[in-house]
């Protein structure tokens, strides 16, 4: 392997591996706008300029490869490569470089959205001149561009970098951007009569290094040094991308993909990240709720484990084949623990089935038609999984009561299917519906529990490859919205059984006594990126990124 | 540490000479300028850079010069401020759709008008913010505006309506 020096670190790096990437892998840091691990190599920005012993001129570290010297014309006798990134030379090419972009930036970082996570920001600080030598005005450009219905495009800010561009030909192979114009007039355009709206179109502002491309749904929300930060796995597919959960004073305002080569590279569907819009519209549950006739009564968590003990001793002639247990496959694994404890003990069976819901289609990148993020963590668990898309009134039919966690029947069903599961509710003598909002499906239920939603507990699901990741807590949630491993503690305890700590870690214990691939396993082996518990099938690993 | 005490003499400690001594500063004071004010029928003249109400500033176009960046918000050491940003048709894209300042909990340590990249908050001169409710004390954006618009102005640009810049 050639040996080469990088300013006083001897590294050996592969043949033809280019000077940035060895670089970035031994801790050098070379400032670079254009290069993104998961993209083709431009060249474009030229902010990686490093001086190359030898070399007329400063060169590009981004694309640089790296080769070997014959014997006799190693440098100083041994290297084949001699890379300074903090010589001279190199400090004012780069100081150059960053003085071209600032030209005509029109420096208005007080509204912009990327500032506090602005790589231009950043360089200009490390690299650049306090004090901009253009005597004259600046080039203006349009600012405000809808290029699609998640994008708004500033063309002032941009400096060309094309990352965008080649996101939308390399990663979702839609090609909708163009460099137009020449010279200073140069920006990224849109063919005529086309708009940036792939299913991946957010990933562009995710990967823009400027404030060039803002998110429609994130723009002017808040500043990005008050956001509170978890590490998540989001919900909306069997997928499980793993995001970053950005949230204040109690709202979620938006998810970033983080690099996780097992299960998702630097990306993300903008289906997934649209959950922060489709949580405004939801009737979120308050309290825990026990129905008499029409007349919803509120309880406190406290009184509330004895009240439903009494409720459910109403009924002694409910027995095993008289429920119905729906479980959903968002729950998380410890609460389809509590789940099956629950059923054990007051139902006398194992947890009923997990409804298989699917829409659209299985595409190349990340999207998968199975809308539920635990379908494979409920078969690991023991628990069946239905047929994709079975009708939820089939289950529900003929039985006097039903548990239902997490689902909708009736809010997610339509015409026959909808009446059908109605009735099928209706005539029962005891429906427990347990969900983070208040669904149709509750309207018919005797006892409402609230349950925290996804964003606002800790919780493992394993996706359809078999890794298992943990959510967090983005967000803490009202007193009265607990997830339901806490429930089932709470309901157990009052009916006198054994129940393990109503926590996150008092159940995930028992989750792993059941679960083969966490045995011997702690939390910890899940962070960052999720541990894998199942063998995947090797044709569905994506492709190593290592983030922007 | 050990304090040594002065031995006092018999007649010192009848306590005389120093009531004597303290007597004579007091009535001194009867043959100097008076210092009190009859307030509020007389006032203080207010040294210039005093700190006191802030207020917004209005752009010659007539809208807020705040461009919702949140500095402000973000500098506030008792974290008085609250801003809503907003999205305007205007060229500055950006404004504060609400923007509250809590007098209750303002501190007046003028770290707003410091950090505010536009000049668009000024704390003024006026001190009298006393209320009766503590509700009265959150400030809204119209209430705040209203009182930049009325003199006295930023010094150096005596007019209601500032450039922007």
């Amino acid at each position: 392997m050639p040996l080469i020096r990088i300013d006083d670190q001897e590294i050996e790096a592969p043949q033809g591996e280019t000077i940035l990437r060895v670089a970035l892998k031994h801790g050098i840091a070379i400032p670079y706008y254009c290069y993104h691990p998961a993209l083709s190599i431009v060249g474009q920005c030229r902010m990686c300029l490093v001086e190359v012993k030898g070399a007329p001129k400063p060169l590009t570290a981004c694309s640089t490869t790296i080769g070997t010297l014959p014997p006799g014309k190693k440098i100083e006798g041994k290297y084949d490569m001699v890379v300074s990134t903090k010589s001279e030379t190199a400090r004012k090419a780069q100081r150059g470089v960053l003085e071209f972009l600032l030209l005509n930036h029109p420096l208005d970082c007080p509204i912009c959205d990327q500032a506090g996570e602005c790589q231009l920001q950043e360089y200009s600080y490390t690299f650049g001149d306090p004090a901009s030598r253009l005597e004259f005005e600046k080039v203006h450009a349009p600012k405000r561009v809808d290029i699609g219905p998640h994008v708004v495009f500033d063309v002032e800010r941009c400096i060309k970098c094309t990352r965008c561009i080649r996101f939308c030909q390399e990663i979702s192979k839609t090609g909708e951007l163009t460099l137009s114009e020449r010279g200073v007039y140069t920006r990224v355009d849109i063919f005529p009569g086309r708009e940036l709206d792939n299913p991946y179109s957010v990933c562009t502002v995710d990967i823009c290094p400027v404030g060039a491309l803002t998110s429609r749904e994130f723009r002017f929300k808040e500043r990005v040094w008050f956001l509170k930060s978890v590490n998540s796995v989001c919900q909306e597919c069997s997928r499980g991308c793993s995001v970053r959960v950005d949230a204040y004073k109690g709202e979620v305002l938006r998810l970033v993909p983080r690099d996780n080569p097992q299960v998702n590279g630097p990306w993300m569907c903008d289906y997934g990240r649209l959950v922060t819009e489709r949580m405004k519209g939801l009737d979120l549950a308050g309290r825990p709720l026990l129905r008499s006739g029409a007349v919803w009564q509120g309880y406190e968590w406290k009184e509330f484990g004895a009240a439903l003990v009494e409720k459910m001793a109403g009924f002694p002639a409910l027995k095993s084949d008289s429920w119905a247990v729906v479980l959903s496959g968002r729950l998380s694994l410890e609460e389809m623990a509590g789940a099956q404890a629950v059923s054990q003990a007051f139902f006398e069976r194992s947890a009923g089935s997990v409804p298989d819901v699917a829409w659209g289609e299985d595409d190349e990148l990340l999207i998968r038609k199975e809308r539920r993020p635990n379908l494979m963590g409920a078969r690991l668990m023991g628990i069946p999984v239905g047929e994709q898309n079975a009708p939820l009134s089939g289950l529900l039919t003929g039985k006097k009561a039903a548990l239902i966690l997490r689902e909708d029947p009736v809010g997610d069903a339509q015409g026959a299917e909808k009446a059908a599961v109605e009735t099928a509710l209706a005539s029962m003598d005891l429906v427990i519906v347990a969900d983070s909002a208040f669904t149709d499906t509750a309207r018919l239920a005797h006892v409402f529990i609230p349950l925290a939603g996804w964003h606002e507990m800790e919780g493992v699901t394993v996706n359809f490859l078999g890794v298992a990741q943990k959510t967090a807590r983005a967000v803490v949630p009202p007193r009265d919205r607990r997830p339901f491993y806490e429930v089932a503690s709470l309901w157990l305890t009052a009916a006198g059984h054994e129940a393990p700590e109503p926590t996150f870690p008092g159940w995930h214990a028992k989750v792993k006594e059941s679960v083969p691939g966490l045995a011997g396993t702690s939390i910890k082996d899940l962070l960052p990126n999720g541990l894998q518990v199942l063998d995947a099938p090797a044709k569905d690993k994506v492709k190593k990124g290592e983030g922007a | 540490m050990k304090v040594t005490r002065p031995e006092l003499s018999w007649w010192e400690r009848t306590y005389f000479p120093a009531i004597l001594k303290g007597m004579k500063l007091t009535f001194s004071h009867i043959f100097r300028k008076r210092v009190t004010l009859q307030y509020p029928e007389e006032r203080w003249t207010l040294p210039p850079g005093y700190r006191g109400q802030p207020v917004l500033l209005t752009g010659l176009d007539g809208h807020e010069k705040c461009t919702s960046c949140k500095l402000c918000q973000f500098i506030c050491p008792p974290e008085a401020i609250r801003i809503v940003a907003g999205e305007t048709e205007l060229a500055k894209e950006k404004f504060p759709a609400e923007f509250d300042i809590d007098m209750g909990l303002c501190i007046f340590c003028g770290y707003c008008q410091e950090v505010c990249p536009v000049e668009a908050i000024w704390l003024k001169d006026a001190y009298e913010l006393a209320d009766y409710d503590r509700t009265n004390l959150i400030f809204d954006k119209e209430k705040l505006l209203a009182l930049g618009r009325k003199p006295p102005y930023l010094p150096g640009r005596e007019k209601p309506l500032e450039e922007g810049r």
